[in-house]
């Protein structure tokens, strides 16, 4: 029993023709259109659109050397009208590293994030469906790689991965391949938790009647999976990946220390906040609190934008503010 | 559901709790009895005694500076047990243990410097009451000879071939051949590991590197005794009743592990600590504001953070690396001109705050240094007018390039070196101002743990498989040469060396064999010098800055001047408070 | 349920005995031991190799791995390689005072995440939701290192210098038997843990209770009259915490290895800082016992966590 009538934008798909000829709405435009009405939802996307275009803009306005070299006897300067975020420990300046390090840092943190929620979803999913043996292998492959510590996993691939890896040339820019090696490491290594909520949430849903209502009606068990089951466990797969962004940031900067990813001086909005820890003491705020500032914008967008995602998804909600 | 949540919590407390029950009970013993030390010596906090506290940032992993390598170690162990001689604070070898230094007018040292004469004073006792003889001087070397105890090193140790012992007082060193630096052995300081160790406690055992007295001497030589450890978190120390100075000027001492500078400073404000002896030179950004409750001391040290070059030449004879260093490298032109173009001036007077000072070479503030050489200037205008002669003109990138060996070379280095903050900042500087000679200077850095790793794990410097790299090395207290040999370079034949310059040259190794050769101090100086002039006319190493020692500590702590050599641990006999 | 308990701890046998495997290959090659002896001067080679010799290291790794298993099969953990203690030995030292904190932590977090967990649902995208995400997304996304070095500056070093009743910096000299001295000293500690997890943890259970106050049986219990809070707490919460309590069941096995910035910061002699300072300087021994205590905790808590699945949710059955 859904709740149709408390939406005001609902239109049933009973009859492919209907008098008038208006055309019924598919499931995915239906989405569409509730996703567009959720406001907190458009203020999330806003965000996100101003944060790549100052990035991109950013980046074709500033010539990376700027951000990347500067004058050392200019060091550890505050908020000036010539660098309106400051200058950093070796004097380069603040805002630069700013554009620069979010390209990177988004690059990483959109890209692990997703592969991280990918692998979660469909190990935990695939353990709590299937169950039995397949539940079994899969969690005790869970708990293995929980026990294993990821970072001496990226250290060992620094070191022998380190040299070898050719440079990848994307929009003008040239990064270093292991940034790639980061990407994988950090998706590999975060995906657990968010399988084993997946498999506790498909565990109690997998019992529900009307999955063995779809599954009486010959529904496949992939169209089940997808259709049914992922759809209510889209709450936690939002939160996981909003948290996982802000986690994949942070863990790249650290990454850097260990030979692996972006090397210094190529900035990261991680590695910034990395290295303003040494300079906490002398008070210089800024070097922290800029990069911070915009991955807490980041994530709020993207939280904001995935609670929309989610109600819209789902068509018992009456929430679409 | 209220229930399933109350149950849930406890289930998480009670399990923590039964976890940590599990464990044995907190052991914080302060009773001295306890730790096997005679009753009725020590009060342990004593009204209105005086204390000091300091704050450490590592913890010793055992104190026994014989069989550690950690630097927190060897401080400790400064405390509770020294040597026949030590170092003052003009860097002077003066007598501890024993009531003179042996030279050649007082018969001490023998007409061919092979036999050297230790007279101990008379009554020395142990903290325990036993008395302290040449027996034990014996017993050291025995100790630090013996295949079955993994001491940190016996360098020098093994040289001795006997130790004749006619009285208790009387300690006789043979050695086999010419040791110049005898003066190092037997001695108290924090580079030394020439403690002289108790024969009553020790004797019989081997293997002692599990010895619980090697992991907490509990009997000591020096002023102070151990009396508790409270693992990972601090180390009290009360007056030894039996060292042979007397009573140190304060009561006690309590060592703290802090293991964040932040919170080092933290403490000083707060007065929880009254001395933390190892604030790295960055600190000073802000330690300096903190005067006058605050004291900020820099002293010069002996270690200096330099950056060197591959110069590996491959092949599998003596001297030979397993890889080529890269073949710019090989011309005198381009390593100057590398020198010429890094402003290392502006970068001690920057991320250093012009605490220290550029060496011209090696072993700087020693009394080995070469003060006839004057550091390479910031000339880049020399340094590309260098580059043009050598044949490497700016390409397209403006990176140099030029043949080299008949192969079209890129003048593009990777460079190696630890993930501190300041060798980051360090190396950060240095790639934009060799971007401005046309060099290509390309950093990467990695854990020490890797670094420094040896020839059989792989390591980059040790396998050679690197341009250049950084690191800070030094003096203690006689030059080290052994690391440019040509005996001594890295390969597969020869894994256990330590020369990571992978430098071979004849003429270096002639020079550093004179330097060896006798016992004079003059003559070894000399030789020394020649040495440091031929690295400096080759341009073998870029000394990079001297690293200087800081230390901060609240107003009311007197603090004695301290020696370079014998370093900031060297006198707590001395200590006072206001 | 009892084979099913029986089947799962013979499982965790055999995926301890994998994860130890990798554990220890892992654990070689992230450091050198050896690299404390670097550029020491006046070790010679030979000194270098007895050291190794001691250490064992010059055997071939799988010859290491076996002995190092052996050993551990039978409750020894084997030596420190620097500190040359047992393992064992150094491990009971840190883990009381670890477990104090974490737990305390732990417990703080679960009920501060239950009330704002509950309330960010109830009152969703009110004001006090916007409030409450935009604070935990901040604690959330900030390093550790900042909110504890803040904290520390503002409660201990500026409190004390303004007068005011300060709290300690975990610099000072104090005894952990003395009840009132180890409350003083956990509270910023466990403050900095519980502003970092607090939005992970509330933002699963508001996400999960909005999943079920959708629901229909919601609907009917609130046609039949039920008021909020009963409705609140008999049935929706209930069903929310099954995620909650996945986290906190993933969590409790790393109380055990403490927090590395918290413990160094403030000085706390926990595992944290053993597990790092040695690992830093290829301590092995330490290394592969501190995983293995991890790890099995790992494992055995995962265990505990699907049994008490089903007392949460009836309808789950164990496989």
């Amino acid at each position: 029993m859904t709740n149709q009538a408390e939406s005001t934008n609902f239109v049933p798909t009973l009859k492919a023709e209907i008098a008038g000829g208006i055309m019924p709405l598919t499931p995915g435009q239906l989405v569409w259109r509730r996703f567009r009405k959720h406001r907190m939802a458009l203020v999330g996307a806003i965000g996100i659109i101003a944060i790549v275009v100052f990035i991109i803009a950013g980046s074709i306005i500033v010539p990376e050397d700027a951000a990347n070299q500067g004058d050392l006897r200019n060091r550890m300067i505050g908020p000036t009208a010539a660098h309106i975020f400051g200058t950093d420990s070796t004097g380069r300046d603040v805002f630069n590293r700013i554009i620069y390090g979010g390209q990177i840092s988004l690059i990483i943190g959109v890209l692990a994030v997703l592969l991280e929620v990918s692998i979660g979803t469909i190990v935990g999913g695939t353990a709590a469906f299937y169950g039995g043996w397949v539940d079994a292998v899969l969690m005790r492959f869970t708990e293995a790689m929980l026990s294993i510590p990821s970072l001496f996993l990226l250290i060992v691939l620094a070191k022998f991965l380190g040299h070898d890896i050719p440079t990848i040339k994307i929009l003008g820019r040239s990064f270093s391949g292991s940034v790639g090696i980061v990407i994988i490491v950090i998706g590999l290594t975060a995906w657990m938790y968010l399988a084993r909520i997946v498999r506790s949430t498909m565990l109690s849903l997998r019992e529900m009647d009307y999955i063995s209502a779809a599954k009486s009606l010959g529904a496949s068990d992939v169209r089940i999976f997808f259709s049914h089951l992922v759809p209510n466990t889209l709450g936690i797969i939002v939160v996981s990946s909003t948290l996982g962004l802000a986690s994949a940031i942070l863990t790249e900067a650290y990454v850097s220390f260990l030979g692996l990813g972006v090397q210094p001086p190529t900035a990261t909005w991680g590695n910034m906040m990395e290295q303003a820890q040494s300079f906490m003491s002398q008070g210089a705020w800024w070097l922290w609190v800029f990069p911070s500032l915009f991955i807490v914008l980041v994530i709020l967008s993207v939280n904001l934008m995935g609670d929309g995602l989610r109600d819209a998804f789902d068509p018992h909600s009456t929430r679409h503010m | 559901m209220k229930r399933t949540m109350f149950l849930l919590v406890s289930l998480v407390v009670v399990t923590s709790m039964i976890l940590a029950g599990c464990g044995p009970k907190l052991k914080v013993d302060v009773t001295a009895k306890a730790n096997g030390i005679p009753d009725g010596s020590y009060v342990a906090f004593p009204s209105g005694g005086k204390t000091v506290t300091i704050a450490y940032s590592q913890e010793p992993d055992l104190v026994d500076a014989l069989f550690s390598s950690m630097s927190y170690s060897a401080w400790v162990d400064q405390m509770v047990q020294v040597g026949l001689g030590t170092w003052d604070a003009n860097n002077n070898l003066v007598p501890e243990l024993a009531t003179e230094i042996p030279t050649a007018a007082n018969g001490g040292v023998s007409a061919d410097g092979m036999t050297i004469t230790w007279h101990l004073q008379k009554g020395l006792k142990w903290s325990d009451g036993q008395p302290l003889t040449s027996a034990d001087v014996k017993f050291t070397w025995q100790l630090l000879t013996d295949p079955g105890n993994a001491v940190y090193t016996r360098a020098g140790y093994d040289q001795i071939t006997s130790i004749d012992t006619p009285d208790t007082t009387t300690a006789i060193l043979h050695f086999k051949s010419l040791y110049p630096g005898w003066q190092t052995l037997f001695d108290s300081g924090p580079n030394n590991q020439g403690n002289i160790q108790p024969e009553h406690i020790l004797k019989g055992k081997t293997g002692l590197e599990k010895d619980p007295f090697i992991h907490w001497p509990k009997v000591s030589s020096g002023p102070w005794v151990i009396t508790d450890w409270v693992a990972g978190d601090h180390m009290t120390f009360l007056p030894n009743p039996n060292y042979w100075k007397g009573h140190p000027k304060l009561d006690q001492i309590l060592i703290k592990f802090v293991p964040d500078p932040e919170t080092a400073k933290a403490a000083l404000k707060t007065g929880d600590v009254d001395f933390v002896p190892d604030f790295a030179e960055s600190d000073l950004a802000d330690l300096p504001a903190l005067e006058p409750a605050i004291h900020t001391r820099v002293d010069p040290g002996p270690e200096f953070e330099h950056y060197l070059f591959n110069l590996g030449v491959k092949g599998t004879g003596v001297g030979q690396s397993d890889y080529d260093g890269p073949c710019p490298f090989k011309s005198v032109d381009v390593r100057k001109a590398i020198i010429l173009g890094i402003d290392r001036q502006t970068i001690v007077d920057t991320l250093l705050f012009g605490k220290t000072t550029v060496p011209a070479s090696l072993w700087p503030n020693s009394s080995w240094y070469n003060t006839n050489l004057t550091p390479y200037p910031y000339d880049p205008a020399q340094a590309k007018t260098l580059l043009d002669n050598a044949g490497y003109t700016p390409g397209a990138d403006g990176i140099r390039h030029g043949m080299c060996n008949g192969v079209d070379t890129k003048l593009s280095f990777n460079f190696e070196t630890t993930n501190k903050q300041l060798r980051i900042d360090m190396g950060t500087a240095v790639q934009g101002m060799l971007l401005q000679i046309g060099v290509e200077f390309k950093p990467t850095f990695i854990p020490s743990g890797t670094f420094f790793g040896t020839y059989s794990a792989g390591a980059d410097m040790a396998t050679g498989k690197f341009d250049m790299a950084g690191y800070t090395t030094g003096f203690y207290p006689d030059p080290y040469t052994d690391g440019f040999l040509c005996s001594t370079v890295i390969s597969a034949q020869n894994q256990g060396g330590d020369n990571n310059y992978h430098l071979c040259d004849p003429a270096m190794d002639t020079m550093l064999a004179a330097s060896n050769a006798s016992a004079d101090p003059a003559v070894r100086k000399q030789a020394i010098d020649q040495v440091q002039q031929y690295m400096y006319d080759n341009a073998l190493v870029i000394p990079m800055y001297a690293r200087a020692n800081v230390m901060s500590y609240l107003d009311r702590l007197i603090l004695p001047p301290t020696s370079v050599i014998g370093g900031m641990m060297g006198d707590t006999f001395d200590w006072d408070v206001k | 349920m009892w084979t099913y308990i029986s089947r799962r701890l013979i499982q965790a046998l055999f995926i301890l005995l994998i994860i130890t495997g990798v554990c220890f290959l892992l654990t070689h090659f992230s450091a050198d031991p050896m690299s404390q002896y670097a550029n020491k001067q006046g070790m010679t080679a030979a000194d270098r190799a007895a050291i190794a010799h001691s250490l064992g290291l010059d055997q071939p790794l799988p010859v290491q791995y076996v002995k190092w298993l052996w050993l551990a099969l039978h409750g020894n953990l084997g030596d420190s390689f620097f500190s040359r203690q047992p393992v064992l030995t150094l491990i009971e030292q840190r883990l009381p005072l670890t477990v104090i904190l974490m737990s305390t932590s732990e417990v703080f977090i679960i009920i501060i995440s239950l009330i704002l967990g509950t309330v960010s649902a109830v009152k969703q995208y009110s004001a006090l939701d916007n409030i409450i995400t935009s604070f935990s997304f901040i604690g959330y996304s900030m390093p550790i290192f900042f909110i504890a070095f803040g904290l520390m500056q503002i409660f201990a070093v500026q409190f004390k210098a303004w007068g005011l009743p300060y709290l300690p910096t975990g610099a000072d000299i104090w005894d952990p038997k003395n009840i009132g001295a180890l409350a003083r000293h956990m509270v910023l500690p466990v403050t900095c843990l519980v502003i970092i997890q607090v939005a992970g943890y509330s933002r699963f259970l508001r996400s999960s209770i909005l999943e079920v106050l959708s629901l229909d049986y919601i609907r009917t219990a609130r046609a039949k009259g039920l008021s909020a809070r009963t409705m609140l707490f008999k049935h929706a919460l209930r069903n929310a915490t099954l995620p909650f309590i996945t986290i906190i069941g993933l969590d409790i096995p790393f109380l055990l290895g403490g927090a590395l910035v918290t413990e160094s910061i403030f000085a706390w002699p926990g595992m944290g800082r053993l597990f790092w300072e040695y690992a830093q300087r290829g301590d092995f021994p330490v290394v592969n016992g501190v995983l293995l205590l991890t790890g099995s905790a790992v494992v055995f808590f995962t265990i505990i966590v699907d049994v008490l699945y089903t007392f949460v949710d009836p309808r789950i059955r164990l496989s």
